[in-house]
């Protein structure tokens, strides 16, 4: 029997089909060569699910996968990873989340849980220790995602730890989230595909520990990392009193900042959604497991209309979404709408993207406030909290909106030039006309419109020299494709990106090796190749799934309408030289698919 | 001997895996003497001893296990797991080690407070 470190060594194997319910071996030859997480997920996905299946249909997979430094003691080490065939885009789908739950699952015993097939009716997985049960849980469906962990813990335990959908994950919402620990796997759909599945929700305790291969380099790699975080502004000052809403100022100065559906990159009410406004909102600092940098917030709005509303959060992207993108000033508000979207398990970038083109709709004609069933209107507080309501409960119009901007607009005449979407996932919080780099990112960002892949403004911001700039071309292919070979091996690693910001290779590198003692994680371009084999096996998915170059794009006003404000003033995106750098520094062909010798390199 | 401000505790339980590390050697926070009793959105509690004068529990365990010497000694070879010094602690500041079944309670680490030393936030201080 093979001896572990780092992992357990052990993964769940769940057929809610059949009910049964198995313990295997996990492959040595999966950890060397992907790592965990999103890892993981890339090759059980590529390997075993049926080319062109219906994401919503018993024949989908859903990975929860820990990685390596999940539950250690490196700092910010309490992500996991959710991985499966996205609803809202029909192609690759990862969600990261921290909180307690991939811990636990550790401490279990398990680095994974692989969830197949569909149950007859609703059921809950309990998993407590090496004990592991199938339960019924008719009695939990329906209920919201807050009460739901309230119930289970009840139940079986405080210890317990709880990843669960909502209402809106039951009603095939396909940008349901999944909510663990009142955090959430938003982006994607994940939570749909949950519900589809009839599973409501898994719990785990464990009690056991995590063996590490070499603990004097291990714990002195801590104490380095600890020690970068702290010393950073940035992890040990600016996101731990403002939370991830310590850049909302900058991104508003420097234009980048979405206002109405991306009309405009400057926000005229910003002073009252800033980063100080939302902070004096906070009432305590909130951390995710073993991490110093305590970026969540408990929030509690404590006058005003939405009085004694709360959240954890509300975070960065949230605060735009509900905030600049519905040209919304009231931080109340805010905390409100995404309370009510962990409530009914929904993504809340999604949810607020979708308001705001419902509100442009509005402005431009195309929709009436009869279509809606209320009115819906830019800077109207209550349009938002309505909308979440009747998406959350598929009531009325809420259902047709349910399915996301891309799937409606394709259903609204004239409206489709307004979806701020790409490949079917609603766009975050940057305007890509002001940040060549994040244009870039943007369009090849493999779950589409996504913020996580890569984040090139900050270097863009920084560069020495005027190297590069937030509107040049030049080394942008380079930085988005070194960014999201880095991300996308933290998102294997159990780690925070977060922490990434002071925590580098130096570290990383002999985290992984003193935690596992695997030869793959003995040096830096190693490691790094991981997360760039990682990106290639899930292109070669995503081509199987029918990705085409020409999907690789972005909105067509980001190509049409220049941009008003910041240093990308009277800009359009130039995406044609961007995507031609980036395939060749990729080692992929004209249309965008890797070749042999790229392939070959990385053992595919 | 520990003092609390547990408004200041952000739930990151680095206190707990530091305390398993520093008296088992093991990565987890499952056999830590200090625990954080989480109850979402509210404040947690932090759960350890706070070397209350009375030694409630050194009175109240019924094999003179345990003994208060700069802080609550455990005779092993007493012992037997009863946990009623569980029980009596007034601040509930005493768990039962699940591997083992003996009561954990805080030693400061033997005066080397490695809670104290990896508190992101100063939840957790030394007494002076």
């Amino acid at each position: 029997m093979t001896t572990w470190h780092g992992y357990t060594g052990k993964i769940l194997d769940v057929d809610l089909t059949s009910g049964n319910v198995s313990e295997a071996a996990l492959d040595r030859s999966l950890a060397q060569n992907y790592m965990g997480g999103k890892g993981f997920g890339a090759k059980i996905l590529y390997d075993q699910l049926p080319p062109q299946c219906d994401p919503l249909s018993a024949d989908n997979i859903l990975v929860f996968a820990t990685g390596p430094l999940t539950g250690t003691f490196a700092p910010s080490s309490g992500r996991f990873e959710v991985c499966t065939k996205s609803p809202a885009t029909g192609l690759w789908l990862d969600s990261n989340c921290g909180g307690y739950f991939g811990p636990e699952l550790k401490f279990a015993g398990y680095d994974m849980v692989i969830v197949r097939g569909k149950a007859a009716g609703p059921m809950l997985l309990v998993i407590d220790d090496n004990q592991f049960e199938l339960k019924p849980a008719g009695d939990l469906w329906g209920t919201d995602a807050i009460t739901t962990h309230r119930r289970i813990k009840d139940t079986f335990g405080r210890e317990f730890k709880v990843a669960c959908i909502g209402p809106a994950g039951e009603k095939g919402v396909l940008f349901a989230g999944i909510i663990s620990e009142y955090r959430a796997l938003g982006r994607g759909g994940a939570g749909a595909v949950m519900g589809s599945k009839n599973l409501k929700a898994i719990a785990v305790r464990g009690s056991g520990g995590i063996p590490l291969f070499d603990s004097d380099t291990f714990m002195k790699t801590c104490r380095e990392a600890f020690n970068e975080l702290a010393n950073s502004p940035d992890t040990g000052g600016g996101r731990q009193k403002y939370g991830t809403n310590v850049i909302l100022s900058l991104m508003d100065e420097v234009g980048l900042h979405p206002v109405r559906n991306f009309q405009k990159g400057k926000f005229d009410g910003a002073a009252s959604v800033n980063e100080e406004a939302v902070a004096a909102h906070y009432v305590r600092h909130k951390a995710c497991f073993g991490c110093p940098i305590y970026c969540s917030k408990i929030a509690e709005v404590k006058e005003g209309k939405y009085k004694g509303s709360f959240t954890e959060g509300p975070e960065y992207e949230n605060v735009w979404s509900f905030g600049a993108n519905c040209e919304n000033v009231d931080v109340g508000a805010i905390i409100q709408a995404e309370y009510l979207c962990d409530y009914y398990g929904l993504d809340a970038i999604s949810a607020g993207n979708l308001i705001g083109f419902l509100m442009e709709c509005v402005e431009k004609g195309l929709l009436t406030e009869s279509d809606i069933g209320f009115p819906m209107a830019f800077g109207n507080d209550e349009s938002i909290i309505n909308a979440i309501h009747r998406i959350g409960k598929g009531e009325g119009a809420g259902k047709l909106w349910g399915q996301g901007v891309k799937k409606l607009a394709e259903q609204i005449a004239g409206a489709q030039d307004l979806a701020m979407h790409v490949k079917g996932l609603e766009l975050p919080a940057y305007d890509p006309r002001g940040s060549s780099g994040m244009a870039l990112a943007y369009a090849t960002s493999d779950r589409g419109g996504c913020h996580l892949r890569s984040w090139p403004i900050g270097d863009e911001l920084l560069a020495t020299e005027g190297r590069m700039d937030l509107v040049s071309l030049e080394f942008k292919a380079e930085l988005v494709k070194t960014q999201q070979d880095l991300f996308g091996m933290v998102n294997c690693s159990g780690m925070c990106l977060f922490a990434t910001f002071a925590v580098n290779l130096k570290q990383i590198t002999p985290f992984l090796h003193a935690a596992t003692g695997l030869e793959a994680y003995s040096s830096s371009e190693e490691v790094m190749q991981i997360g760039e084999r990682v990106n290639n096996l899930v292109r070669l998915f995503n081509i199987r799934e029918g990705l085409t170059k020409d999907l690789d794009t972005l909105p067509r006003r980001f190509f049409s309408e220049p941009l008003k404000e910041g240093p990308g003033r009277g800009r359009v995106v130039e995406l044609d030289q961007l995507l031609k750098d980036y395939y060749m520094v990729r080692g992929w062909d004209a249309a965008g698919v890797p070749g042999e010798e790229k392939l070959r390199e990385l053992g595919i | 001997m520990l003092k609390l401000n547990r408004s200041l505790c952000t739930e990151c339980q680095i206190c707990m895996a530091i305390c398993s590390w520093t008296h088992f050697g093991e990565n987890t926070t499952k056999r830590a003497r200090i625990h954080v009793a989480a109850d979402w959105p509210k404040t947690p509690v932090i759960r350890v001893c706070l070397a209350c004068k009375d030694h409630e529990c050194v009175s109240a365990c019924p094999h003179d296990a345990l003994a208060w010497e700069n802080w609550i000694q455990l005779d092993k070879n007493r012992c037997d797991g009863c946990a009623v010094c569980v029980a009596a602690c007034p601040v509930k500041g005493i768990r039962i080690d699940k591997k083992t079944g003996f009561p954990l309670i805080c030693d400061t680490c033997g005066g080397r407070y490695q809670c104290v030393q990896w508190c992101p936030t100063k939840a957790v201080q030394k007494k002076e």
